[in-house]
């Protein structure tokens, strides 16, 4: 099964067990960071974001994809990490989870990357807001990936402020 | 039902739907029966002098007509009726037992769904809906009273019916709905035997014969009670099947072998003779089931000699095209020698008899004359069809002393029915020939005038007659494939938009080029608004469901409320519709529970006993409102407030708040006023639903009350869901929509007219008003050109009777705009309706004038700016 090529149909539910341990990295700040695969449709440039008001500052706007306007939101922002220039090799990430479409704003695209179950460590017990979006510390070679959690990376406490508060 | 076939589940399917219209039509006219229903003394309607009547001046108890009138026991001593007939028709039955047109109609929709039921052998629903129609039928005669219990028992056979129909839906049997179903008809049951005592003196009601077939009488009379609606649907449907089955017999005669064909045809028959038998068109109906019959034998296998009958069908099939199409002009089924047409169909069919050489062979054909006879008192109802079919191929001596000899009918009986046939022919011949004059008389005289005709004066014109519907057709198709049109046509929209704003075309002359893409705008354009018309259904189905809950309700809490429903052929988007039905339901509730007072209080309030409720739509400012307006005892301010304060939803005592702001409080989730719940609301769960569900369609909700007078609440949802006609404006480097319905002025304001308050909002002035300003570059947070208002453009904006202007940089132009959400990740933005794709592919942010007011109205964005200069400080 190894041997596989990856497949991006996420409609098949086979695949998705093809796709089990494998990890999309990416670069941000001096650390590299791992998604499940299984998560991300595609992986496109950067292009013109157009701002949507009053958000939180790392959702940078929206994009067009192909006729479908989905929201950007910037990682480096996420993690409160200073703001740097997009430049060429700045890419978007596109997850898609549970029925909604959201681009990652990410300094580079590594490598996907096989990790298996036994070589993930448990997050860090600490208290601090970043660790509650690590899946695991994933071991390739010597190197450390943080994996996120795709999933509540997204849906943080502040998105979801954001989202009542703006019901009145 | 042990095996189930494809064809089955289609026909089950159809039934399905069919009943669940027909239910959206019968609940509203049961409560309307139950409301046409008034406690009257006889003496006092009709002005009686009799003071020797038990009943005069004093009214009695129970119905006048069962006590000194001519049905059942009465005594007959009414000095105003003569017969039962006469009771029947006098004005204080109709009055007391509800209006018989009306009782028919729903006599006519329960009996139509028993025999739908009955055929597709559900027999629980059938048996509920013969319960319902022996009460119904009972009452028609007189025999009981109605009461309002009556009407929630209809009504709850309603119920069940809806209830059995899903599961018919998932399961394609009623099996397991007999206990509901005995519960029901048990209870219904019940009612009749309650019913029947309490009129004290009672014979038995005569079982036989169908009572419909009392109703079946004529044409013309019929026709006065089917809605326009119905009778145009009727025709198209007609029409639509009989071309069908006309097919289905020319290919059944190339291959006569096929017996799914003539199941098939059998079946489009059915439908057909169901319809004529719904709509109530008697002798379209009798000759369909004399077709069917002869196709049902082909069906089950006899053997038949095809061409013929086949000949004999099509022949049928003129005959009943004809009738058709004379309803669809003058009114009137008008059948043509359907006599001569049976008669030759039991010929063709017959005719297999002798081939096959049985006992028969020498069986003469059918009298005209008898067929005729046999015609008449089916529809009379003195004998039931299938008897008559049976004894027309059995009998050995002419019909009338069969009938009698094998006492199925009285001579008497006989006669009578012929002649009140006779008597009819010969008053529909003369009113026939009326409506001739008549209709020749008008065209003279519109002639004469040499106007064109009008609808208005020819319905005039034709007082008895609807005026003729006209042919439609229709086809039913999928809403997927619809919604994939429609999003097809908005993709397109971008795309032509992207085609002929290309950058590449910039600045090039291209006049060829120029004429084709106006032309393809122009269509694209007509394509785009048909699209949004194909969607949209009128709201009388939604509101006319609120008729049976307003009238559970008001049962329920004992208040007396009268729904008025106004605008209902206002069209919607079918989404809107389904998303507007569960707020509608809550503002519905709240209002009986919570905004009527009871009818002490109203009375103490000096207001009418019956609160008045109304329910209205309407298109306004490219939006659709719907508007529930009550005159109860409208929102308590400071209980609002009190309540707010208490669950920490507001912080101070809230007394600056407008009355808007506290009133919109209801909507926070949570939240009610209510001190005690009820089973009908009270659980602060309902508001916040409403404006969730209206959120969900870009939809508005505003409240308007004031103490004492009452409550209004309008739900404000934009017509189309998907394009706007925008205005695209500029600020810096990002450009923006504007719906352009919101825009009234566009112009650059010179120094002269501009100030500001002392609290720092700008202020502009435009002929006699000072309206406030907001700067577009500090909502979105860019830098503009210029940050001096005379330098940039101020668009004026109205939302809901307020005015600002927007400061924008430049204006671009007026263009098309697909609306596409902002992504449910993103939830509700508060200045952005949503986005659009423009013709480069960028994102480009539609505005919500609402909220751009609102921000004026919070006073965020008052700021002067350093440079800027004004006239004088205000």
């Amino acid at each position: 099964m190894e041997s596989t090529a990856v497949s991006m149909d996420m409609n098949g539910i086979e695949d998705v067990d093809g796709l089990k341990g494998k990890y999309l990295t990416f670069h941000i700040a001096d650390e590299d960071y791992g998604i499940e695969i299984r998560h991300v449709t595609e992986i496109i440039g950067i292009q013109a974001i157009t701002d949507v008001p009053d958000m939180p500052a790392f959702i940078k706007g929206v994009i067009n994809l192909r006729g479908n306007v989905i929201p950007v939101m910037d990682v480096r922002l996420r993690f409160r990490l200073p703001e740097i220039p997009y430049e060429e090799r700045t890419c978007i990430v596109v997850v898609h989870i549970e029925d909604k479409t959201v681009g990652l704003v990410v300094d580079r695209v590594n490598e996907v990357v096989d990790i298996a179950d036994a070589d993930i460590e448990p997050p860090p017990r600490t208290k601090s807001e970043s660790s509650q979006y690590i899946q695991g510390m994933g071991k390739v070679g010597d190197h450390v990936k943080i994996l996120l959690d795709v999933d509540r990376l997204l849906y943080c406490e502040e998105m979801e402020k954001f989202r009542s508060g703006n019901d009145i | 039902m042990s095996q189930i076939t494809d064809d089955q589940i289609e026909i089950i399917n159809d039934f399905v739907q069919e009943s669940r219209d027909m239910l959206d039509n019968l609940e509203p006219t049961i409560i309307e029966l139950g409301q046409s229903c008034q406690k009257v003394d006889c003496w006092a309607v009709l002005d009686c002098t009799n003071e020797a009547c038990p009943r005069h001046g004093k009214g009695g108890k129970g119905a006048c007509w069962l006590d000194e009138g001519y049905v059942g026991d009465g005594a007959g001593r009414c000095v105003f009726a003569e017969s039962e007939a006469d009771c029947r028709q006098c004005q204080v039955f109709a009055l007391t037992n509800g209006d018989p047109e009306t009782m028919n109609a729903i006599f006519r929709l329960f009996h139509s769904m028993k025999g739908s039921a009955g055929f597709l052998e559900l027999n629980n629903i059938a048996h509920v809906a013969h319960q319902a129609e022996n009460l119904l039928d009972l009452v028609r005669q007189g025999k009981i009273l109605l009461e309002n219990d009556h009407v929630d028992l209809l009504c709850r056979s309603c119920d069940f019916a809806r209830e059995a129909l899903e599961y018919i839906e998932k399961e394609y049997r009623d099996d397991d709905m007999e206990e509901a179903a005995g519960l029901v008809a048990g209870e219904l049951g019940e009612a009749i035997e309650a019913a029947r005592k309490s009129a004290e003196s009672l014979t038995a009601p005569s079982g036989s014969g169908l009572p419909d077939e009392d109703v079946a009488s004529n044409g013309a009379e019929k026709l006065e009670q089917l809605g326009d609606d119905l009778l145009t649907k009727f025709i198209q449907e007609g029409d639509e099947l009989l071309q069908t089955a006309e097919q289905q017999v020319l290919q059944w005669e190339k291959e006569p072998d096929n017996l799914d064909l003539v199941a098939e045809l059998f079946r489009t028959i059915h439908s057909f003779k169901g319809n004529c038998g719904f709509a109530g068109f008697a002798s379209m109906e009798h000759l369909a089931h004399a077709m069917e019959s002869v196709l049902d034998r082909a069906r089950k296998g006899e053997k038949i000699p095809v061409e013929p009958v086949c000949e004999v069908l099509l022949r049928c099939f003129d005959v009943l095209s004809a009738g058709v199409a004379s309803l669809a002009e003058n009114g009137s089924e008008n059948l043509a020698e359907t006599e001569s047409i049976l008669a030759d169909l039991e010929a063709a069919v017959s005719g297999r008899t002798e081939e096959n050489g049985t006992n028969r062979s020498d069986d003469p054909a059918p009298d005209p004359e008898e067929l005729r006879i046999a015609d008449i008192l089916v529809r009379r109802g003195v004998v039931a069809m299938g008897t008559m079919a049976t004894l027309m191929r059995t009998k050995s001596r002419p019909l009338i002393d069969a009938l009698v000899g094998c006492e199925i009918a009285t001579r008497d009986a006989i006669d009578k029915a012929l002649a009140e046939e006779e008597a009819e022919q010969a008053r529909l011949e003369k009113e026939r020939k009326e409506a001739e004059a008549a209709e020749a008389a008008k065209k003279a005289e519109e002639q004469k005038k040499k106007s064109p005709p009008r609808p208005g004066p020819v319905k005039q014109a034709q007082a008895r007659r609807p005026a003729p519907p006209q042919k439609r057709q229709d086809i039913r198709v999928d809403l997927e494939k619809l919604d994939k049109l429609i999003n097809l046509i908005g993709e397109m929209v971008i795309a032509e938009n992207m085609l002929v704003h290309n950058p590449d075309l910039e600045g090039l002359e291209l006049e060829n080029f120029a004429k084709a893409s106006q032309q393809m705008s122009k269509i694209v354009r007509e394509l785009q608004e048909m699209a949004m018309v194909i969607r949209m259904i009128p709201v009388s189905g939604l509101f006319r469901r609120m008729i049976r809950l307003v009238h559970d309700l008001s049962n329920k809490t004992g208040k007396k409320v009268e729904l008025e429903l106004e605008g209902e052929e206002t069209e919607v988007d079918k989404t809107v519709i389904e998303q507007i039905s569960d707020p509608l339901v809550h503002l519905l509730r709240n209002s009986l529970d919570h905004g009527f007072e009871s009818p002490e209080e109203r009375l103490a309030a000096g207001k009418p006993e019956k609160g008045m409720l109304k329910l209205s739509a309407r298109h306004e400012e490219g939006e659709v409102w719907i508007t529930v307006q009550d005159d109860g005892r409208g929102l308590d301010r400071d209980r609002i407030l009190a309540k707010a304060i208490d669950k920490g939803l507001i912080e101070g005592d809230g007394a600056e708040m407008s009355d808007r702001a506290v009133f919109n409080l209801i909507f926070q989730p949570g939240f009610s006023t209510a001190e005690k719940i009820t089973d009908i609301s009270g659980r602060g769960v309902g508001m916040d639903v409403v404006r969730q569900n209206l959120e969900k369609i870009r939809g508005k909700i505003e409240v308007y009350s004031s103490k004492g007078e009452g409550t209004t609440i309008r739900l404000r949802i934009p017509l189309t869901l998907a394009i706007i006609d925008g205005l695209m404006v500029r600020v810096g480097q990002t450009r923006c929509i504007l719906p352009l319905l919101a825009v009234r002025e566009i112009f650059r304001p010179v120094l002269d007219n501009l100030t500001h308050t002392p609290d720092g909002q700008e202020l502009v002035r435009v002929r006699e008003n000072f309206l406030p300003i907001l700067r577009l570059h500090r909502v979105i947070d860019i830098e503009p050109d210029s940050r001096r208002l005379e330098e940039g453009v101020l668009v004026i904006l109205e939302h809901q009777g307020d005015r600002i202007c927007l400061m924008v940089d430049e204006i671009l132009g007026q263009q098309q705009t697909v609306i596409k959400g902002l992504s449910d990740y993103l939830g509700n933005v508060d200045v952005a309706a949503g986005c659009t794709i423009l013709g480069n592919g960028d994102v480009c942010l539609i505005l919500d004038v609402g909220s751009l007011i609102d921000l004026v109205e919070q006073g965020n964005c008052v700021e002067l700016e350093p440079d800027q200069v004004y006239s004088k400080a205000g």
